[in-house]
Formats: structure tokens, C-alpha cells, sequence
């Protein structure tokens, strides 16, 4: 289909790998973390305080990958936990009553949790592990666009009040940080961590528009979520700057030899709206992948990242003020991917050029899927652009009937080629 | 036994239920179906229905140009030239009974689906009903087992029902249990079948809706013979629905069509 990005891949697997190793050697010198989520990680503050970070959203889907995740929603489920909420929690949550032990790893306990408004579930997430550790919870609320389609930008009355909020949220949290760690925030450590992840998602986006063109040189779904670990574990650090550079070179190469070397067949370019299959990761790729789909844009990379992925720049200058921008704009912009899909889709289908788009609803995340089947029915009002529903879930295996999957996904191919052979564009 | 006719194509449905089989001629004119129990060995039950089709048309296997399968137990058909998701295959087939379709709700023994298709038998949209089999005909099943009645039997004894009770759940297992209660609260049988014929109507009307309303609407599979569904489900829509002999066949129906139209050369259509 596309020739695979093999560096990029080994590098995201090794980073990942290091970043798992060095959480297992500081819960083995009962050393802690701050606990953070994707969206509003703030990384880069955390780089400069020089607090380990945690990611507990990849931790969980790691284990649903690795095949370890239905023991721990088991085991959360035994404590009471119901079936219908959102299985990143219950698996995280049963991973901490089991001592956070894994197969090949510990996990640190939380020196701070730090939650975002962008998802519900995270702040009742953190309410666990404050119960568990005692330990402190900084809630970021980040103002919402109020105006769908026109949020407010730089240089409105309504964005200078939002950032003014984002600002003081900003430094207080600062001051917890600099009283956790006893020492005061040096703007030259934030300065540097806002240039490198200014640097990782220039690259990113650069590497997202790359498969706006055709031939498309990767896939969004199965590469995507490589780029994707990798830049939420990584912003602020050089080794991400490294690894974003490094990725976007290598499809360069490779939109270069598909330019060469072109397919007899064109591949169905797909758009993904929704969260992977993790439990059926590579499988539920290749029920596409053999089908002759490529999933060359996916909305996941847009929320996941935080909005990460949009290229935004910090004005390195003047870093908290520039910090708590960025954090506005892009955790609003991985909300408004998310609830405000409809509009959004059928730009980003026209722009990515695709034949089909494939919405993924989990069962156990309400935040994401619950918007999708409207945002499907506004896709279809404004396009004819061939669609599938499916349903499972990203953690759960039992959520997952692969048969029915593949039967919806087997008559979305045959009208994608019915269309095809009609000379659909 | 003739073995020197035009060719002709024919398509096997292997449902959950019942496997159906069709037979079309050069013209795609229906030349013969037949129609037996799949039961548990899926083989069995393709070959079977494939033997009593060409008995019932005096054709031997040489006739057969292409064979097309559908249904669950589509990859099973081991003399199958060609598989087609039943999705495609019902709208392939209600379209070719019924030209004016624009919506199919086909409605069989573990899955419902609403399909939207184009005038040429293209699908633009589907839904169908998740891993539960509430809304489809394991729910009547359900209800005939509970009840002690035959299948076939329900939709009379429904249709005289007047005061129908409501089967809340969402689920055929607990409806057994829902059945039950109603039974020892004293109700009248033809009131529940009713109320049952009424939950599953219902939840066909919600998975129509998702996949956008457009007349005409043709209803197929073996619930199609139903007369008190269709009853209920007009009632719902408020329109009339299109319901034929043939519709039952309309999967089988289709991958015949499809098999049609490898024997016409366009055998690069559908398939990878």
C-alpha cells in the first residue's frame, strides 16, 4: 500500500520503551511523577521543574495493546467499579489497587495530578488517585469556544478575558510546582522546553499535510499513533525535537520513492474520526489495510495531541504568558475536533482528498463518541462521501464483536468500488 | 437432467435461520429458490439448498455459470465463486424487485439493517443493530419458545391482539422474562405477541431513521413474512411498505445478481 517508515517506527518504539524504563526506575527509588493528561499535559512546565512526567491515557492503551488491560478493568470492576465508564480509568484505577505493577514494570505514585476541563472523566479520574495519595489536583478549566465555527482569536475582547483566566490558572500552578519542588521556575528552562515543542509540532504538521497530497506516504492510524506516543511523551525534550525531525525526513524519502515507484492501484484514501481499536490495534488496521484503504488523516491525532499537531508556535520570549496562550488555543482546538466535528469534516475530507470516512465510536468513552453519529449525519448532509459507523471500544475486549466489524467493514469496501468502478471522484 | 441451457448464476444467503437460494437466467429473471433450515452445520445446510434448487429447476451444476454466496456462513460455501456482504446483496435485490426502493429494512433471525441505496442498487448508507439481538427475529423466536407457539403461528394470534402491552426491555433474553410477568399478570397472549411484534417494530423505525428516511421502502428477509411486522411497521411509518413472495429471497436475490454480473463480464464490480 505505502512503503512502511521503519526508522520512524523503531525510534518511537525505543523513545517509548526509555520513557517506560525510566517510570520503572523511579517507582523503584519510590520516587514520584506528576500525573498529566494528553489534553493540557503541560509538559513543557513540567520539563522546566524537571518533574517526571506521566502519562496514564498511553499507559492504559499500552496495556490494552500488550493484551494486559482486561485483567485490570477486572480487577477495578471487582471493587465496583460499574461497566459503563470509560475503561482508561477502570483500567488505570486497577492497576493502582494492584500496586501499580505490571508484567516488565512499576509505576511511580503521583507527586501532582494535573487535569484539563477538556474531559469530564479526567477530573473525576484524578478525584481517584487524590483519594488514593493524598497528593495535590490542579484543574486547569480552559475556556470553550462559545461560538461555534468563530471562536474567539488574538486580539479580540473575549480572547484577551480567556487568556487573563488561563494566566492567573498558570500561575498558580507554578507556585505548586516551585512548592513541590522548593525551587522557583526558570523562564530560561521554560523557554527552551516551548522551543522544542515548537520545533516537534512544526514537523508535525508538516508531516500531517504531507498525506494531504497524493500518493499518501503513511497511515494515520497505525504510523500516526507512533507520532502520536512519541509527542505527548516527548514535547519540550530534545529527544522529541530529534525524533520529529528524523520522521519527517524519512517520508519525505518515501513520498519521493512512492513518486518513483508508483501502486498499480490507487488506495481508498480514508479519513478516521474516533478513537483505535486498541485491544485489536493491528487487526483492525489490516481489516482495512487488505481491503486496499489508507487512513490518510485521522481526527485522533488532532485531540489526542492536545491540538498539538496544529503547528502552533510559543512566543519563547515572554514563555508563561506565550505558554498559557498556546494552552488555551490548542486544548480548545482538540475540544472543538471533538464536539464540533461536523463542520470540521467535511472540510477535512476535502481536504485530504478522501474516498470514504470511517467514524469508530467506543463504547466506554462518551467524551469522543457520543458527538459522532450527529457529526456523521452533518458529514452526509453536505457530502455524498461514502461513510461507516462502527462501534467497540478502545480497552474493552468483551465491547468487541471483530465479525460484525469486519462484515460492516467488507460492505463499505464493496461501495467504495461500486462508486470507483462508477468513476466517483 | 438438461445440461445444455444458457448459463445461469446463483446466489445462496446462508442466514442464521434459514439458507436461501435463486436462481436466475441470462435475462435476471428468477428461474427458482428454495428455501431450507441452516441448522448448525453451515455446509450442510449451502449444499443442501443448492441441490434442492437445481432439482426444483431440472438443471445440473454444469449450468451454473456463477455462484455467488452472502449471508453469515458466505466464506463457507466451498463451491462459492464469489462472496458479497448481505448489506450489498440486500440492496442489490430489493432494488431488482422493486425498482422505486430507496430504503431496505432487512429484517432476519440475528441482525436488522436499514439500508439506504441508489436507483442502480448501490448502497449509500447502512445501520444495522449492534451486538444484541433485540429488534430482529431471535426476538419473536424468543417469544414463540416462551410461549410454546410456533413461529409461523405469531403473527395470526398478534394480529388479533387490541390492548397490546409494552415490552420495555432492550434486551430478547430479559423479554423472555418481561413475557413471562405478563403472562402470570393474567394478560391476553395475542396482547403480548402484539406488544412484541410492537418493541421490535420500533427498533427497526430508530435504525431506518439513522440511515434517513427515503420512500419507497421495501422490507425483506424472513421476517418479511411476517403480516403483523409489516402491519406494525406501516403503522409507524405511516406509510406503505413494499413486501412481496420474493422478498425473503432478496439477499439471496442479490448475490445471484452479482453472480450475474461476473457472467456479463462486469466481475471487477464488487469485487477486490
Amino acid at each position: 500500500m505505502t512503503f512502511p517508515a521503519i526508522r520512524a517506527k523503531i525510534e518511537a518504539t525505543s523513545l517509548l520503551e526509555s520513557w517506560s524504563e525510566r517510570l520503572d526506575q523511579l517507582a523503584q527509588q519510590q520516587r514520584t511523577a506528576a500525573y498529566a493528561f494528553v489534553m493540557g499535559s503541560c509538559a513543557e512546565l513540567l520539563a522546566a521543574f524537571e518533574i517526571p512526567l506521566f502519562l496514564p491515557e498511553i499507559n492504559c492503551l499500552q496495556t490494552a495493546i500488550s493484551g494486559t488491560a482486561q485483567g485490570l478493568l477486572q480487577h477495578a470492576e471487582e471493587q465496583g467499579y460499574p461497566s459503563d465508564i470509560c475503561n482508561y480509568l477502570k483500567a488505570d484505577v486497577g492497576l493502582h489497587l494492584q500496586g501499580r505493577r505490571l508484567p516488565h514494570k512499576r509505576l511511580p505514585a503521583p507527586c501532582l495530578a494535573i487535569a484539563t476541563t477538556a474531559c469530564n472523566t479526567y477530573i473525576k479520574w484524578a478525584e481517584v488517585w487524590q483519594r488514593l495519595y493524598d497528593m495535590p489536583l490542579f484543574v486547569f478549566d480552559i475556556p470553550g469556544t462559545r461560538n461555534p465555527g468563530h471562536p474567539s482569536q488574538p486580539g479580540d475582547p473575549a480572547f484577551a478575558a480567556d487568556l487573563a483566566y488561563m494566566i492567573e490558572q498558570l500561575r498558580d500552578l507554578i507556585s505548586l510546582c516551585e512548592r513541590i519542588t522548593g525551587r522557583r521556575l526558570d523562564p530560561d528552562r521554560l523557554s527552551h522546553a516551548l522551543d522544542c515543542t515548537n520545533r516537534m509540532s512544526r514537523d508535525f504538521n508538516a508531516i500531517l499535510k504531507l498525506n494531504r497530497q497524493e500518493p499518501a506516504c503513511f497511515d494515520a492510524v497505525r504510523q500516526g499513533g507512533a507520532y502520536l506516543g512519541v509527542f505527548n511523551a516527548f514535547r519540550g525534550t530534545d529527544a522529541g525535537v530529534r525524533y520529529f525531525s528524523n520522521a519527517l525526513e524519512e517520508l519525505q524519502q518515501i513520498r519521493q520513492r512512492c513518486l518513483r515507484e508508483p501502486v498499480a492501484e490507487a488506495p481508498f484514501r480514508l479519513l478516521f474520526a474516533g478513537l483505535p481499536c486498541y485491544p485489536l490495534y493491528s487487526r483492525f488496521i489490516r481489516m482495512f489495510s487488505t481491503q486496499g484503504g489508507l487512513f490518510v488523516s485521522s481526527t485522533y491525532l488532532q485531540f489526542a495531541s492536545g491540538g498539538g499537531c496544529m503547528g502552533y508556535q510559543y512566543d519563547t520570549k515572554r514563555p508563561v504568558e506565550s505558554f498559557a496562550e498556546g494552552l488555551l488555543l490548542t486544548t480548545r482546538e482538540a475540544m472543538d475536533s471533538m464536539f464540533l466535528a461536523g463542520d470540521r469534516l467535511f472540510e477535512a475530507q476535502a481536504a485530504c482528498r478522501a474516498d470514504g470516512v470511517v467514524f469508530h465510536g467506543v463504547k466506554s468513552c462518551r467524551t469522543v463518541s457520543t458527538g459522532l453519529a450527529d457529526a456523521r449525519l452533518a458529514l452526509q448532509s453536505r457530502s455524498s462521501i461514502p461513510t461507516l459507523l462502527l462501534e467497540s471500544d478502545m480497552m474493552d475486549r468483551r465491547l468487541i464483536s471483530p465479525a460484525q466489524m469486519q462484515n460492516r467493514i467488507d460492505a463499505f469496501f464493496e461501495t467504495l468500488r461500486l462508486r470507483r468502478k462508477a468513476g466517483a471522484p | 437432467m438438461t445440461c445444455f441451457h444458457p448459463p445461469f448464476t446463483a446466489g445462496i444467503d446462508v442466514g442464521s435461520t434459514q439458507t436461501k437460494a435463486v436462481l436466475l437466467d441470462v435475462s435476471a429473471r428468477i428461474a427458482g429458490t428454495a428455501i431450507i433450515d441452516t441448522g448448525f452445520d453451515v455446509d450442510a445446510a449451502a449444499h443442501n439448498v443448492y441441490a434442492r434448487l437445481l432439482a426444483g429447476a431440472g438443471l445440473c451444476a454444469d449450468a451454473i455459470h456463477t455462484v455467488a454466496g452472502t449471508g453469515y456462513g458466505r466464506f463457507r460455501i466451498a463451491f462459492g465463486d464469489l462472496q458479497v456482504t448481505e448489506i450489498s446483496c440486500h440492496a442489490r435485490g430489493a432494488v431488482h424487485l422493486f425498482p422505486a426502493t430507496r430504503t431496505v429494512l432487512d429484517m432476519g433471525g440475528q441482525d436488522t439493517k436499514a439500508i439506504r441505496v441508489a436507483a442502480d442498487g448501490g448502497v449509500i448508507d447502512f445501520s444495522m443493530n449492534d451486538k444484541c439481538a433485540a429488534g430482529t427475529g431471535r426476538f419473536l423466536s424468543a417469544a414463540a419458545a416462551v410461549l410454546e407457539m410456533p413461529l409461523d403461528g405469531l403473527a395470526a394470534v398478534a394480529a388479533t391482539g387490541c390492548n397490546p402491552v409494552t415490552i420495555s426491555t432492550t434486551c430478547t433474553v430479559f423479554a423472555e422474562t418481561e413475557i413471562l410477568a405478563w403472562v402470570a399478570r393474567g394478560k391476553a397472549i395475542n396482547d403480548i405477541l402484539l406488544g412484541a411484534h410492537q418493541a421490535i417494530a420500533s427498533r427497526s423505525l430508530a435504525l431506518l431513521k439513522r440511515v434517513g428516511l427515503q420512500p419507497a421502502i421495501t422490507f425483506t428477509g424472513g421476517v418479511s413474512r411476517n403480516s403483523c411486522m409489516v402491519d406494525q411497521l406501516e403503522r409507524l411509518l405511516g406509510s406503505r411498505l413494499q413486501v412481496g413472495e420474493q422478498t425473503p429471497f432478496a439477499g439471496a436475490l442479490g448475490a445471484a445478481l452479482f453472480a450475474r454480473d461476473r457472467l456479463m463480464g462486469l466481475q471487477q464490480a464488487v469485487l477486490p
